[in-house]
């Protein structure tokens, strides 16, 4: 049972939105911003990010959401998206990728992991400063979404049918519109 | 205050760290379930905003007199529409002064 009182039957972080839509707003466009912005990192490589921290901070509801979004937009490869979690380094993705999935780790164990050798390896990879900002604040962000989802104690499905379902309407409609009609009961 | 700033260090260690009992405290001592859901999220969000400064090893000042400034400034306009040249350039005012 979640911490607070939170509307019945709505998964994960929507519980929370729901009761606080003032608070949902930023952060769906925060999401938005991070995952779905024009980018030289294509969205699922920014998926696996977020659903690789989420995974470090073992918050169930954010990684599967997250991991399904990138299996989505990876032609439904949920391999791909597991072999990050287990072990990225021995995933394939590219040698930049790795780079910054080291990054996002050290963010999730504190921003003070972060070395000088960690930055270097990414741009010897061809990272852009933009490329390594917005990693560290991906995993940042998702330190902050898988707080708020634990903390509250909220509820998440373990059916993989339904987060590949919204891993589908999160990849289409995006974090700002999906969650709008979600919680305006627009898909129930 | 006390029993919120225990979720909130709870909270900061990790979200499954919060207990039903923590939370129950806090609504003893007349926490709302707003009060409870704001105070988690406050403490998320600094997870998120102290791991993006640090991780990207910022430039933090380390004259008190900065944050007075910057604290005022940002309780006077708030995030949004306070003006971060202002403190910048109190700090270079005051390093021209040292130099001369």
């Amino acid at each position: 049972m979640a911490h607070i009182s939170l509307p019945e039957g709505i998964p994960g972080i929507l519980g929370p939105m729901a009761f606080s839509p003032e608070t949902a707003k930023p952060l769906n466009a925060l999401a938005e911003v991070l995952l779905r912005g024009p980018n030289t990192l294509a969205p699922a490589e920014r998926e696996m990010i977020a659903t690789f921290v989420s995974s470090e901070n073992d918050c169930y509801f954010c990684q599967h959401a997250h991991g399904a979004v990138a299996a989505y937009r990876l032609g439904g490869n949920e391999k791909l998206v597991n072999d990050v979690k287990l072990n990225f380094e021995s995933a394939a993705v590219s040698e930049k990728m790795k780079a910054l999935l080291a990054i996002a780790g050290k963010v999730q164990k504190g921003g003070k992991q972060v070395t000088p050798a960690d930055i270097n390896r990414a741009r010897e990879q061809g990272a852009t400063d933009k490329e390594i900002h917005d990693s560290v604040l991906i995993a940042a962000a998702f330190c902050m979404y898988n707080r708020y989802v634990d903390g509250l104690a909220t509820w998440a499905p373990t059916d993989p049918a339904m987060y590949r379902e919204n891993g589908k309407r999160l990849a289409e409609k995006g974090y700002v519109e999906a969650t709008d009609d979600l919680l305006a009961g627009a898909d129930r | 205050m006390k029993a919120l700033l225990a979720i909130a260090g709870k909270v900061q260690k990790g979200g499954k760290h919060v207990t039903a009992k923590d939370v129950e405290r806090a609504r003893g001592q007349g926490a709302t379930d707003k009060e409870i859901h704001d105070t988690v999220l406050i403490a998320a969000a600094f997870c998120m905003f102290n791991r993006y400064v640090d991780g990207l090893d910022t430039w933090q000042p380390r004259d008190p007199e900065i944050y007075r400034e910057i604290g005022q400034q940002t309780a006077r306009l708030g995030y949004v529409g306070r003006d971060y040249h202002k403190p910048l350039q109190a700090i270079a005012s005051k390093q021209n002064k040292s130099k001369s």
